[in-house]
């Protein structure tokens, strides 16, 4: 072979190396230029701060995310200080990470709050060395991302379990967290573990049943499910069993929640034990007022009866006696009167007692007819004129005619003597006015006396039983103390009312209406007549 | 003369019943237990008042006992028990003439007695 071919035989390869050569180059170069420009874009598009520090802490790089975070173009930044673009502290220790990312030759990665342009942020950094062929840093690069929403949304979440800790921590019902799908305990707070008598730890290797009596499970289990669908929020009187066995009560109240990613079930135990203890307590002693209650009826129709037996005798021989009333002497005729009076006097009081228990134990009844009020009020005032008379007292009737009203015409008698006759009473001198008009639905009856009035404060309590407003006045005038009180009662069975107005030493007015067609009538014919 | 067969266990309220009665022209005989009260029943009473409180029996045992027996009489209780509407409703279908609540009226007891046997 000839040198020259062998030498040619390599120009050529030389040739086509170089061809190759160049033409590997070229698209080497625009690979590279491509890559270039990809690169140029993702820092040019990145939404993370991209710059770079010498090692003097001046700014070298940046791309235009750094400049919308500063509100300044590139030209007014590039070669500032890091101290230009941060307060002092923040700077330093910036400086601080770059000193030792120089030193290292390792990355740095922090998290500052800061504040910009009048805006607080919440920034991340990451600092890495940028080094020559030989390994030494030359500059810094580092990536900055704002990370307000996610500090944000951290702070809110660390605030809630905060609190979520603080109401559990501090709450006084029992609160205890379930796995709705096993029924495991996944935690608890304090006041469960004392109320069920586990310590802290037990608590969640606990499941729904080991905490409720056996017998009550299948009611717990289906109160559950129904917590979980949202159905009930508060199950109650439900048994809950202790450490030791021993069995309590409680409301349950529950809502569904998130907890570590899972679904949980949180439930607050109320002991009502002592809730229990006392509503036992208070219906015990209802029992026994009930039972006391209809003792004392028993008792007073008993008594009455006992002192109607005497009384039956005492009246009958006085009824006789008075036939031989004109052939006693004088002392003997004013001491029969005495003993009539005061016979007279005990039945009433005997008839009140009686009375007064039956409207209260319900057994008191009504005999509805058509009444006329105008003969009633006439009949009474006619009844009680020998005793007005006797006090000097004129009983004037100033009624207007009335239409015939439902009523019972016996209690009607009743209510007028009681008023009447107390207004007679405490009467000194002077007159009583009866009054009577009709008003749309009712009638009202008005009985007006001129006598020594009754104070303001007592006019309250004067219905009440055995109430009487001067003790020493009462024992003067006599009575049972139970007049009012029934008058009232009799009033009110009738659906009407009763009022009083009454002037110190001017004298009183006890007002009643009743309405003219009762529709509640109690209508038992056939009264002890 | 109308015969009135009174049964009461209070003496003192016999003998009282028993003159205010007698006064006004009835004649009256006393009993003071319900076995006694049966036994005189058939001597032909015009009116058998009767106290309902009685140490062996009740008022009301004698009349329905007598009315078994088809006692032919006028029946009415004096008795310090109060009685509701109702309960004097049925006592007047039972045959009840009157129900006078003690004590009485002297006066009212006498307009009553002579109203049953008018």
């Amino acid at each position: 072979m000839k040198k020259s071919d062998s030498d040619s035989m390599a120009v050529y390869d030389n040739l086509s190396e170089k061809k190759r050569f160049k033409k590997e180059l070229k698209e080497s170069e625009e690979k590279f230029k491509e890559s270039e420009e990809k690169f140029k874009a993702i820092v040019e598009n990145a939404t993370d701060q991209i710059f770079m520090l010498n090692k003097k802490q001046k700014l070298i790089f940046a791309n235009p995310t750094v400049s919308k975070l500063f509100g300044k173009p590139a030209e007014k930044i590039i070669g500032q200080s890091i101290y230009k673009f941060f307060p002092k502290h923040i700077a330093e220790q910036f400086v601080k990470l770059n000193l030792n990312v120089i030193k290292s030759g390792k990355g740095e990665y922090s998290e500052q709050k800061m504040i910009i342009r009048h805006k607080e942020f919440y920034i991340s950094t990451q600092l890495n060395p940028l080094k020559d062929k030989n390994g030494n840093v030359i500059a810094i690069m580092g990536i900055t991302r704002d990370i307000t929403e996610k500090k944000k949304n951290e702070e809110q979440l660390k605030e809630s379990e905060q609190k979520f800790k603080a109401i559990f921590d501090a709450a006084i019902d029992g609160i205890i967290i379930v796995d709705p799908k096993t029924k495991k305990f996944i935690m608890g707070n304090k006041i469960i573990c004392n109320m069920l008598g586990y310590a802290a730890d037990e608590i969640n290797k606990l499941s729904i049943s080991d905490i409720h009596p056996k017998e009550a499970l299948h009611q717990v289990m289906e109160q559950f499910e129904r917590q979980i669908r949202g159905e009930i929020i508060i199950t109650s009187n439900l048994p809950v069993k202790r450490k030791d066995g021993n069995i309590f009560y409680a409301d349950i109240a529950s809502s569904t929640l998130q907890i570590k990613g899972r679904e949980g079930v949180i439930g607050f135990f109320r002991d009502i034990t002592e809730r229990k203890k006392y509503e036992e307590g208070l219906k015990k002693m209802n029992d026994k007022l009930k039972e006391i209650d209809v003792a004392k009826t028993n008792f007073l129709n008993v008594v009455s009866h006992e002192l109607k037996t005497p009384l039956t005798a005492i009246t009958a021989h006085l009824s006789i006696l008075d036939d031989f009333k004109n052939s006693l002497d004088e002392q003997g005729q004013t001491s029969l009167d005495a003993v009539e009076r005061n016979n007279q006097m005990l039945r009433m009081l005997i008839d009140n007692i009686l009375e007064t228990s039956m409207i209260e134990t319900g057994k008191f009844e009504l005999n509805f007819s058509k009444v006329d009020i105008n003969k009633v009020i006439k009949e009474a005032a006619s009844n009680l004129k020998i005793l007005s008379e006797k006090r000097g007292i004129n009983i004037i009737d100033q009624t207007e005619k009335l239409p015939l009203i439902d009523a019972d015409e016996m209690r009607i008698r009743e209510i007028l003597n009681n008023l009447i006759g107390n207004s007679i009473k405490f009467t000194e001198n002077g007159s009583i006015i009866l009054k009577a008009k009709k008003n749309e639905k009712h009638v009202l009856v008005s009985i007006i006396d001129t006598g020594i009035g009754i104070p303001k404060d007592k006019i309250k309590n004067l219905f009440q039983k055995f109430y009487q407003v001067n003790s020493s006045i009462g024992r003067r005038y006599g009575g049972s103390g139970l007049g009012l009180a029934i008058t009232k009662q009799l009033i009110e069975l009738q659906g009407g009312k009763i009022e009083v107005k009454s002037e110190i030493g001017k004298g009183s007015t006890f007002s009643f209406t009743l309405p003219i067609k009762n529709h509640n009538q109690n209508n038992l014919k056939g009264g002890a007549k | 003369m109308k015969r009135i067969l009174y049964v009461e266990d209070n003496e003192d309220t016999a003998d009282a019943v028993k003159v205010i009665l007698q006064r006004i022209g009835f004649e009256v005989q006393v009993e003071s237990c319900g076995k006694d009260a049966l036994n005189k029943a058939h001597e032909q009473f015009d009116l058998i008042l009767l106290d309902i409180m009685l140490p062996d029996m009740s008022g009301w045992d004698i009349f329905e006992k007598l009315v078994r027996r088809k006692v032919k009489a006028k029946y009415a209780f004096l008795s310090a028990i109060p009685v509701s509407n109702e309960r004097l409703i049925e006592l007047r279908k039972a045959g009840i003439s009157d129900y006078i609540m003690k004590p009485f009226d002297k006066e009212d007891l006498i307009t009553r007695i002579k109203k049953i046997l008018e």
